[in-house]
């Protein structure tokens, strides 16, 4: 399949009287957007900001990041499944790409459910662990409608000076707030609409260049290479809830399936809830898919790939395995492939096992993965020993960012006052007050740094032992 | 303006200050304001900085027989000296002479708070027993390098004396001390991940970024001989605790576990901490991963003889392998005196 992307360079983000897009700035009008998302009926408000690299600001509550990006021309639905209930599915024809920005959508989830209190810094050394720190951000703090009933419960929790535990979920169960899934269905729908818009409103200007990632062409001399994306656990799921991911379908139940490489690149899959260690901007950047692309017809003839779904039950993990072993061996007949996975350890064992099946066929395999716990040494961290996989590791996912204290700032975006965030420490949470900027006490994990924990393998950072 | 110069002392054994060999090793712990031995050279590579103010000496078989005594007379000595570095060693490959080294420099490295710096090879039987607690540069295997192990320990000293950052395991050449650090590099993952499969496919050498681990191989317990009069206990690592969490167990890395009256966790007062799993369904009912209800059915239908009526619970979340084992080790000596005879292990 052939995917044109043609990339329009933002240098920066200013509010204005319309949405247009002149000399490198892209001009919002909040108003406009407003206007656009009227008809969801659980939204109450949005809240606009700009942030810019070196701000000295924080954005919390973070759930995802966009890339705003629309198709060009007829015939092609943005966000296909998603947004739209007929349509062509995605990875074709032209897209527009807006680069040198994000979308940040924020908001305060009840955790009946996990929370990650995923936080960006614009300055200082917390923004050397995120790459969106180097991005200009339109930071969308999404208010719903139920929002104020959370704050007043959060509020009674707060008073209550709670211990973790029963209590604080209990004020959450009586709340009569949104089912999660709906809440998270509103907040995707309106954050891919708002961005789809932005990208739109550009298009009467020419883009700066153009990409095209194109892989029709076979070349029997180089060695052929495939890519095994995981793409969801079920571990994290909020109150049950399965995200509808791909073209707007759940799959955390699917065994594995072949889809062709442009479409994950261009809007087949879309982040419903928290970004999961896996932004949306991750999955339009998808890493080891674009490097491929770039390598294809020079070092490697790359075949296509498969996405996989994790099981926390044996059999279903040994066929996911052995499916994806034989889609590689018969149905691409690959020399090489590339595993990626998502957080967790039965991720680590069903992306490992399935290398595994790989390397039984024949196939060469590298695996990126993380180690999990920083008091440890990386040959413990391993609970996969297969050692015909080469393995990358790109993070230890439980360590820490940076090594100082976190910078005191000028402003905080994002989340509600008073809104509780997880802390590592104690299993319950920790109450961040917007006024007291600094109230966030718990460790700075690296999982809490948008971005850092890159699983698609985009970030330039490992474990290293000391 | 005149700088302080630092503090050194030096460890070392009866072979190194030259008062002999094996015949010597009993020869108690004396001490020399002097630089003796390898210290002169610590004194010269460190003279811009600092001077050794004392050469602590003691026969290996000495230290090894009567370790407290010898730590005790020892740390006496190296405290009178106020220094600001201690320096054991090198012992190279040595046996005694590595675990006296280290079991030393722990003492004063905990008592005195100063950085203390070994130099032992990799076959050192310390090595595993003291790489956490103190910096041990890699050596080669014998006294015929001592002059590079002199360097090598005084350049890592030097860094932690003058405030420069001390860098990864590999880069300044100690042995890994079990931590874990985020640094950024050169290339994305996907940019690595890309050059090792090239390796691999043209058929060259490629180095895993990370190794295989060497598990350990365990011994299936042998069947339970009779289950109807047998005392059963449930254990997990799910993470399930009263709602007041009182021992403070951690919903990830944790280290330590709880012991809890099973009939009032279940049925009275629990959650799941465990950060690794939608506690909804445990939440909703707690037998999904503590089977009471199962148990107690077996129980009266006389299929098990009893069930333990309390649990052991601890978070299996990115548990190291380490704390894990000890953690067991911890539940075992407590179900071994209750007389339990199997176990029900349940996780997520």
């Amino acid at each position: 399949m052939k995917l044109t992307m043609e990339k329009l360079e933002v240098k920066d983000i200013q509010f204005a009287d319309a949405t247009y897009f002149e000399d490198g700035i892209l001009y919002v009008c909040k108003e406009e957007l407003l206007n656009h998302v009227a008809d969801e009926p659980l939204l109450k408000e949005i809240e606009f900001n700009i942030v810019r690299p070196g701000d000295s600001t924080r954005i919390i509550e973070i759930l995802d990041a966009v890339e705003p990006r629309c198709k060009v021309g007829e015939g092609y639905d943005n966000w296909p499944g998603h947004l739209s209930e007929s349509f062509r599915t995605a990875g074709q024809g032209t897209t527009r790409a807006l680069k040198g920005m994000s979308v940040l959508t924020c908001n305060f989830v009840p955790s009946r459910i996990m929370r990650n209190g995923i936080t960006l810094d614009m300055s200082g050394e917390y923004a050397d662990y995120s790459p969106y720190s180097k991005l200009i951000n339109l930071v969308m703090e999404v208010k719903l409608t139920d929002d104020d009933k959370l704050k007043a419960a959060i509020k009674t929790a707060a008073e209550a000076n709670y211990e973790p535990g029963e209590e604080i979920l209990g004020f959450f169960a009586k709340t009569d707030s949104i089912p999660t899934e709906e809440r998270f269905e509103a907040i995707k729908r309106i954050k891919l609409k708002l961005s789809t818009y932005i990208a739109q409103k550009t298009l009467d200007v020419e883009a700066d260049s153009v990409e095209v990632f194109d892989n029709e062409t076979r070349y029997p001399n180089l060695p052929r290479v495939a890519y095994a994306l995981q793409l969801v656990t079920e571990q994290y799921n909020c109150d049950g809830y399965s995200e509808s991911m791909f073209y707007g379908y759940p799959i955390q139940d699917n065994l594995p399936w072949v889809v062709e490489p442009t479409e994950v690149l261009d809007g087949a899959i879309a982040q419903c809830s928290y970004g999961r260690y896996m932004l949306t901007y991750e999955i339009q950047n998808a890493a080891v898919i674009m490097d491929l692309f770039r390598e294809h017809g020079k070092s490697f003839d790359f075949v296509g790939m498969v996405l996989t779904s994790v099981s926390s039950e044996a059999k279903r993990r040994n066929l996911t395995s052995q499916m994806v072993g034989n889609i590689m061996k018969e149905t691409f007949k690959v020399d090489g492939a590339i595993f990626t996975k998502c957080m967790g350890g039965a991720p680590t064992i069903c992306m490992g096992l399935a290398a595994s099946a790989c390397e039984d066929r024949g196939i060469h395999t590298v695996e990126i993965q993380d180690a999990f716990n920083p008091i440890n040494n990386l040959n413990s961290e391993m609970i996969f020993d297969d050692i015909r996989v080469g393995k990358i590791n790109h993070a230890v996912s439980f360590g820490s960012a940076a090594v100082g204290n976190r910078l005191v700032m000028d402003k905080i975006y994002g989340g509600i006052p008073e809104s509780p965030a997880w802390n590592v420490s104690n299993g319950g949470f920790t109450v961040y007050n917007k006024e007291n900027v600094n109230s966030f006490e718990s460790p700075v994990l690296i999982g809490q740094v948008l971005g850092s924990i890159a699983y698609l393998g985009g970030f330039n950072m490992r474990a290293v032992e000391y | 303006m005149e700088t302080k110069k630092l503090r050194i002392v030096c460890y070392i054994n009866q072979f190194f200050a030259q008062i002999g060999g094996e015949e010597k090793a009993d020869v108690g712990v004396s001490v020399k304001k002097d630089p003796i031995g390898p210290a002169i050279l610590f004194d010269q590579t460190l003279k811009d900085i600092g001077d050794v103010v004392g050469t602590v000496i003691c026969g290996d078989n000495y230290f090894m027989e009567k370790q407290d005594q010898a730590i005790d007379e020892a740390m006496k000595i190296i405290e009178d000296l106020r220094p600001d570095i201690l320096f054991v060693g090198p012992s190279f490959t040595a046996g005694r002479y590595g675990m006296n080294c280290g079991a030393l420099a722990k003492a004063v490295s905990k008592k005195l708070r100063i950085p203390c710096i070994a130099g032992m090879n990799d076959e050192a039987p310390a090595v595993p027993i003291y790489k956490q607690e103190i910096y041990i540069l890699k050596t080669a295997g014998s006294a015929r390098k001592l002059k590079d192990a002199v360097e090598a320990m005084s350049g890592l000293g030097r860094k932690i004396l003058t405030g420069e950052r001390v860098g990864s395991a590999a880069s300044e050449g100690y042995f890994i001390r079990n931590r874990l650090i985020n640094e950024l590099g050169e290339k994305t993952a996907s940019q690595r991940a890309i050059e090792m499969l090239k390796k691999k496919l043209n058929g060259e050498e490629w180095v895993s970024e990370i190794e295989a681990p060497k598990y350990k191989k365990i011994e299936p317990p042998k069947e339970l001989a009779d289950i109807k009069n047998a005392k059963i206990a449930i254990v997990s690592d799910g993470g399930y605790v009263p709602t007041s969490n009182p021992d403070k167990i951690k919903s990830a890395a944790a280290s330590t576990f709880g012991r809890y009256e099973l009939d009032h966790l279940v049925k009275e007062d629990g959650m799941v901490i465990h950060a690794g799993y939608d506690k909804v369904y445990v939440n909703e009912n707690p037998n999904r991963l503590l089977p009471r209800d199962a148990m107690k059915e077996l129980e009266e239908q006389g299929k098990i003889g009893s069930l333990a009526p309390y649990t052991y619970i601890t978070t299996g979340n990115v548990m190291s392998v380490g704390i894990a084992e000890g953690i067991g080790d911890e539940i075992v000596k407590g179900l071994i005196s209750d007389q339990i005879d199997a176990v029900i292990l349940t996780s997520t």
